[in-house]
């Protein structure tokens, strides 16, 4: 088992509105370089962000005036890193970690346009977890990489 | 963010995206991606090698234009050039599979015209 060798966070607070989502990326990049998160991983976890963000800007019920918070937390283990993205909304309970992925259409004439955020997030993290606490939703996205040889 | 075309012939057209297609991104763009590529018997290629972030609502804005396309005899084919990130995305969620994707453009404008 990996031994944590340390740990660092960045949090920002955002409006639960579609033109804050610039600001909590370029909040990403610059916390990710700041904490020494390669460019390849910031890239995943910001598509990442701005899916999750996306549903709980246009799902969730959380009106825009109210706030959503982030927080980035890069572990530095014996053996790799890890990077985590965690979203906290008081929305309605939302657990993304169980909602099914929406089949791919064979056709465009069948193809619904929506849908495809959670497919992209699976589709770019190594773990993402759900928790409910306080009436919030908890939800963190988690990318790994090795050791640079 | 930016969107222009550029007419090659009388039926095909190039339009090319450039920036982020992301939430405020691609609703600044949506009305004049409606208007540029939507019309009767139209071929359009999307040109995405300056996209530099493509999220579900930039997809989303691509497939509603190109199924309103196919529904006037018209047809969308994507051109990603080197754009790593953006075919990663396009592949991932299967949209290659419905609208044609294309790393070199000559390959996009020969399918096309075919």
């Amino acid at each position: 088992m990996a031994r944590w060798q340390a740990r660092t966070s960045s949090t920002l607070t955002i409006f639960a509105d579609g033109a804050e989502v610039r600001r909590a990326a370029d909040w990403l990049e610059r916390s990710g370089c700041d904490l020494e998160v390669p460019p390849a991983q910031i890239e995943r976890l910001d598509l990442c962000l701005h899916e999750a963000l996306a549903n709980v800007i246009s799902h969730s019920g959380v009106p825009p005036h109210e706030t959503v918070s982030l927080r980035l937390d890069v572990r530095h283990l014996q053996d790799g890193h890890e990077a985590s993205v965690t979203i906290m909304d008081s929305g309605s309970p939302f657990d993304v970690t169980k909602a099914k992925s929406k089949a791919a259409p064979v056709k465009l004439a069948d193809a619904d346009p929506g849908g495809l955020g959670l497919l992209m997030i699976r589709s770019n993290c190594d773990a993402m977890t759900h928790a409910r606490r306080n009436g919030h939703n908890e939800l963190s996205i988690t990318v790994r990489w090795l050791n640079a040889h | 963010m930016g969107i222009t075309f550029e007419d090659i012939g009388s039926q095909l057209r190039r339009i090319e995206i450039s920036g982020r297609l992301d939430i405020p991104g691609t609703e600044e763009i949506a009305i004049r991606f409606a208007a540029m590529a939507v019309a009767d018997q139209r071929k359009v290629i999307v040109d995405l090698t300056q996209v530099s972030f493509l999220a579900s609502i930039g997809i989303r804005a691509i497939i509603t234009n190109a199924k309103a396309l196919q529904s006037r005899n018209g047809k969308m084919l994507l051109h990603v050039g080197d754009n790593a990130s953006v075919a990663k995305t396009l592949t991932t969620t299967g949209v290659d599979t419905l609208i044609p994707m294309f790393t070199d453009f000559s390959s996009a404008e020969r399918a096309a015209r075919d």
